[in-house]
């Protein structure tokens, strides 16, 4: 399974190769985890100590709000946002 | 005319201020949508700009020219599967081959590859007191560090001073003659509750400490082991600042009016100065704004580069520099978000 992972453009400074990856994995968790091996420095930004995804990140998969169990299947929109959140 | 290049890390990302002293440039916002926190420099020379989001955590940004910026991927950050949450990085301190960075929820971490990487200095993070280490306003955080051979000083706030004399193995808590935090000078003692704002030493003489607390400015001159109150000629002994200037020996703050209003008495701010080791403090220069200024300027928004410059910028978002050794201040034009951290860059 293959899908395109779009991040936020506040993200922009933390990637070194730009925003949108195709990465593979069966569920949000895995392609989350491909992400990091191409990014290392985003796993920071998207999981906390707790090794769930950060209180105000929200990740989508094809419109659909997702957590780290949820599938994704091939050819998937994975969408990374921020919350409508701070000040 | 002397060119004038300051670094101001905001709530809402970083700027870099040039100009001669009439006209001045702002490139940035650098690092938008993100808190710079603090800068430092790794002991290769290369640039370190401490970031924040309240939605992605902490970062470290690296640059060789203050131009071009590039994310480490591996920040301070505590275990996963903890109870602690990395907050915020509050400071980086480089003795020479290492690099120190204090951070909240409180600890410190230490690099040995120019920031690359960061290990935890446990014997201070795991401190046997830890359990009654609480937070003040700005939270549980490690703000200060000063470090000379194998002795290193950090003030967290609402704990107090620690130091260690085995290079960060070991920690002691030194606040005695420091009041706890809120408490009258005869209160009793408590091993912590001790609000350290901001620490600076005479590095020839690094047991020689000075220490904007919470409950008012002390000095040391044994290394923290006994605090005395200094505040003779200042109208208040709250704020956050205190710099010592290396090349004149000269202490500067910012007096603020109190815990519950922080800002300066009177609206009258002014940096104070002492160029007796703290026994008296004056007004610095002129140059002052006549109109009231009812802002304040945080622990890391006083920077100086040990030749005459000094630059401060406020939480309403203003920049004041000096290019004189303090005698003569000026308001620089541009105006920004809630400054947190400054830089002299030249």
């Amino acid at each position: 399974m293959t899908a395109e992972v779009r991040l936020p453009r506040v993200l922009t400074q933390a990637v070194k190769t730009g925003l949108r990856h195709e990465v593979s994995g069966e569920n949000v968790d895995q392609v989350l985890r491909g992400l990091f091996q191409l990014e290392p420095g985003l796993r920071n930004h998207l999981i906390d100590e707790s090794g769930h995804i950060r209180t105000h990140v929200l990740v989508f998969v094809d419109g659909e709000r997702a957590d780290l169990t949820t599938a994704v299947p091939d050819g998937a929109a994975v969408q990374v946002l921020q919350a409508v959140s701070g000040g | 005319m002397v060119m004038t290049r300051i670094a101001v890390g905001t709530h809402k990302g970083a700027y870099v201020v040039e100009g001669n002293g009439n006209e001045w440039s702002v490139e940035g916002p650098l690092f938008p949508g993100w808190k710079a926190t603090t800068f430092g420099a790794a002991p290769d020379g290369t640039h370190i700009t401490a970031v924040g989001s309240n939605w992605f955590g902490v970062g470290i940004q690296t640059s060789a020219d203050f131009h071009e910026w590039e994310q480490t991927d591996s920040p301070p950050g505590w275990p996963d599967g903890g109870d602690r949450k990395m907050e915020q990085i509050w400071t980086i301190h480089n003795d020479g081959p290492r690099l120190w960075a204090g951070v909240s929820e409180a600890g410190l971490f230490i690099s040995d590859d120019q920031g690359q990487t960061w290990d935890p200095v446990t014997g201070l993070n795991e401190h046997p007191t830890r359990p009654d280490w609480e937070p003040g306003f700005g939270g549980l955080c490690a703000h200060r560090i000063l470090t000379s051979g194998d002795q290193v000083w950090v003030g967290i706030s609402a704990v107090g001073v620690f130091r260690s004399d085995d290079g960060g193995v070991t920690w002691q808590l030194k606040n005695d003659g420091v009041p706890p935090a809120g408490q009258p000078d005869d209160a009793p003692r408590t091993e912590v509750g001790y609000c350290v704002h901001g620490l600076a030493h005479e590095p020839a003489n690094p047991q020689r400490i000075w220490r904007q607390d919470h409950s008012g400015m002390f000095r040391t001159d044994d290394g923290g082991d006994t605090w005395h109150r200094i505040e003779n000629g200042l109208p208040s002994g709250f704020g956050f600042v205190i710099w010592r200037d290396g090349a004149s020996g000269r202490l500067f703050t910012v007096p603020l009016t109190s815990d519950q209003n922080r800002v300066p008495v009177d609206g009258e701010l002014r940096v104070y100065s002492s160029d007796d080791g703290g026994d008296s403090w004056s007004v610095a220069g002129s140059g002052w704004a006549e109109a009231p200024q009812f802002t304040g300027v945080l622990r890391g928004a006083f920077h100086g580069d040990d030749s005459g410059g000094f630059c401060f910028g406020t939480t309403g978002g203003k920049l004041w520099l000096t290019t004189d050794n303090g005698d003569r201040w000026q308001q620089l034009d541009p105006s920004f978000p809630r400054i947190e951290a400054i830089r002299l860059l030249s």
